[in-house]
C-alpha cells in the first residue's frame, strides 16, 4: 500500500471544500467529551475513540466533537453530554465505546435519546 | 491509570484548560533512560501553586480543591526511581519532563499513542500540536501546524482529515504502543 503523504491532503482538501460549498449553511450537532483526570481513568479516551470511529465511519459531517474537563460527577465517568441542533443538552453517563456507538446511531443520527443512559437533561 | 500514554493525555489536558495555543510533546527512550517532556504557552501555574504542585490537594482550580493528575503521575515516576520536573511562569506557560528508568518492573506500558495524540487533534482543533517522537526504533516528527497550511482554511476536524492523520499517525507510529 502506498504510503501516506502530506500531498494527499490536497486531494482531500479539494474535495471536501467542494462538498462544503454545495451545502447550505447550518449549524452542527455537539458531542462533548469530559475528559478530566477522573474521566480519562474510567476510559474517556476508548469511549472517543469510538465517538470519532463512528463519525468517521457514517461521513457525519454535521457533528462536532469536542473536550471538556471534569464537572464533579466523576462517580459517573465516562460522562458525554450530546445537544442536537435545536434539542436539549443530554449528559450520559458511564458511556462505553459500545454505549457511545448506540448514542450515535440513536440520538446523533435518529433524534431519539437513549433513556437508560441518561444522568439529566437540560 | 494503567498507560503511560493516558497520563500524557491527563497532562496534555492541563496544557488545553490553560488556554495553551501550541502545544510541545516530545518522547525520547534510549537504552537506558525515557524522557516525555511536554510544553505549553497556556496561562501557567502560580508561584504558591507551583511550590506544592504534586500534592493531590493542590490545584488551580477555584472549585473542587483537588488536582490528582500530576500526583498520579508523580506517584508512577517516583515508584519507577525517576524524577519529575515542573517549571512554569504565569503568563508564558508550563514545561514538564518526566525522566524514567526504560525498565522497571513498575514501569506501566506505553499504551495507545496514537489513540492519545489522535484524541487531542480531533477534539482540540484551534490549538497547534507539535510532537517528537524517537521510540522503539521509530523517529517521528508531526505538527498541526503543518496540516493546517496544506488544508488552508478546511478545518482540521473534518472527518476526511481526521482518518487522513489517524491513517497517517498509524502509518508512523504502528508498533510503539506496547
Amino acid at each position: 500500500m502506498k504510503k501516506l503523504t502530506l500531498e494527499d491532503l490536497k486531494k482531500i482538501k479539494e474535495k471536501a471544500q467542494a462538498e462544503i460549498q454545495a451545502r447550505s449553511p447550518e449549524g452542527k450537532d455537539k458531542i462533548v467529551v469530559h475528559m478530566g483526570t477522573c474521566g480519562i481513568a474510567a476510559g474517556a479516551r476508548e469511549t472517543l475513540l469510538a465517538i470519532l470511529d463512528e463519525i468517521e465511519k457514517r461521513n457525519l459531517q454535521n457533528v462536532v466533537v469536542t473536550q471538556a474537563g471534569c464537572i464533579g460527577f466523576c462517580e459517573y465517568e465516562p460522562l458525554i453530554s450530546v445537544q442536537k441542533l435545536g434539542g436539549p443538552k443530554v449528559l450520559y453517563k458511564y458511556v462505553t465505546p459500545e454505549k457511545a456507538r448506540k448514542i450515535i446511531a440513536q440520538h446523533v443520527i435518529n433524534g431519539q435519546i437513549v433513556m437508560e443512559d441518561v444522568l439529566s437533561t437540560e | 491509570m494503567k498507560e503511560l500514554s493516558l497520563h500524557i493525555l491527563d497532562l496534555i489536558q492541563n496544557s488545553i484548560e490553560a488556554n495553551a495555543k501550541n502545544i510541545f510533546l516530545e518522547i525520547k527512550e534510549n537504552d537506558n533512560e525515557i524522557m516525555i517532556r511536554i510544553k505549553d504557552d497556556g496561562k501557567g501555574i502560580p508561584k504558591e501553586i507551583l511550590e506544592d504542585i504534586k500534592s493531590p490537594f493542590t490545584t488551580t482550580r477555584k472549585t473542587r480543591r483537588i488536582g490528582l493528575g500530576i500526583s498520579l503521575f508523580n506517584e508512577v515516576i517516583t515508584n519507577c526511581g525517576g524524577e519529575l520536573q515542573i517549571m512554569s511562569e504565569p503568563g508564558k506557560g508550563t514545561e514538564i519532563i518526566a525522566l524514567l528508568p526504560s525498565f522497571h518492573w513498575d514501569l506501566p506500558p506505553w499504551g495507545d499513542i496514537v489513540g492519545t495524540i489522535y484524541s487531542i487533534i480531533a477534539t482540540s482543533p484551534h490549538i497547534d500540536f507539535h510532537i517528537k517522537i524517537f521510540l522503539r526504533g521509530k523517529n517521528f516528527e508531526f505538527s498541526t501546524k503543518d496540516i493546517k497550511k496544506e488544508i488552508n482554511g478546511l478545518p482540521i476536524n473534518h472527518p476526511e482529515v481526521l482518518s487522513f492523520i489517524h491513517n497517517y499517525l498509524k502509518e508512523n507510529l504502528g508498533g510503539v504502543d506496547s
